[in-house]
This record gives structure tokens, sequence and C-alpha cells, in this order.
């Protein structure tokens, strides 16, 4: 029987006013996969337009694929599934700054928020992978 | 990406197969070596 290894889960934490209590957990990707998501996440939530809408796709496909989950809720207290469906059910804003953390998590360098913004800034505790789970560990 | 495949002795799609916090290492090596020895990737 062969082995697999498991890809690190990052959790990531928010220490933003508006995402304080988020916890995302999320598995890294591989290098080649992963540097075609960084190069997505150049678009800006506020700058999208109908011809990024492809890249936007691609973009939250490849991160539902590496989402395990989280703790988000809908407003009546229903959890939000950690899936795309459940990405897409979230404002495009919100999700990129989650993406943008992963990044900066998994590759240790700034997304483009990194850059200097006046829509507040991110969450240091973010930029902390905070344990490596194995199938040990949750046991 | 070429450099990275040159040093490890891989090809790129061996490269592109392992896991992303490979970017994060390289990330740390440049920040600890002096900016006249730095290869652009």
């Amino acid at each position: 029987m062969g082995y697999v290894r498991q890809r690190k889960v990052y959790r990531l934490r928010f220490a933003d006013e508006d995402m304080a209590g988020l916890v995302v957990q999320a598995r890294s990707a591989p290098v080649g996969q992963f540097i075609g998501l960084t190069k997505l996440a150049q678009l800006r939530g506020n700058d999208v337009t109908p011809e990024d809408m492809g890249k936007l796709d691609e973009l939250f496909r490849g991160f539902a694929g590496c989402l395990e989950s989280w703790n988000l809720e809908d407003s009546d207290g229903t959890p939000v599934p950690a899936t795309l469906e459940g990405l897409y059910s979230q404002e495009t804003d919100f999700v990129l700054q989650i993406i943008f953390a992963w990044i900066e998590a998994v590759a240790g360098v700034p997304g483009p928020l990194g850059k200097p913004s006046s829509d507040g800034g991110r969450s240091l505790e973010a930029s902390m992978p905070m344990e490596t789970l194995s199938s040990n560990h949750l046991n | 990406m070429l450099q990275a495949c040159e040093r490890f002795g891989c090809l790129p799609s061996q490269l592109e197969a392992e896991d992303g916090e490979l970017i994060r290492l390289l990330a740390i090596e440049r920040l600890g070596t002096p900016e006249q020895q730095r290869e652009e990737v």
C-alpha cells in the first residue's frame, strides 16, 4: 500500500474587527497550482471587471479545493459550508481577504493586500501557520 | 522556476508538484542572502 503525504493544514485567524473570531483551516497547494492562484489573486475586489470573472472563478475554485473547514455562519446561525458554493455565497472582498491571508500563510510573502491600503489592514496573526495537523492529531 | 530546477536537479513538473511551502523556504533563504549574491528567480 502506497504512502500519500498529507499536505500541511494552516489555521488562519483574523484579528481585524470585521473578521474577529473567524477561523479558517486550509491545506497548502502544490507549487504549480499555488503560483497560478497567486497570479490570479492579483485581482482586487474593487477592480474586478466582467472580463476578470473567469479568473475570479478559477481562483475561488482553486482555493475551495484547499479549504478544509471554517466556523463561518450565516446571520441566522446556519453554518456556511466550506465549499465552492459556500465561498460564492459570501461577498467577494471577504473571500479575497481569506485567500490573501492563506497565500501569505503558505508562502510567507505578503499577498496583494500587503500593499498600503485605506480599507484597513490584515492581522499579522493570519500570516502565521498556527499548527500543522496530521491525522494522528485529529484522532 | 528554472533556476530552482537547476538547483534541485529536477524537472519543472516535479518542482510544481512540490508543496507550496517551498516558496516560503526560498523566500526565507533569500532574506538571509546578501543582495549582491542574489540571483533573480
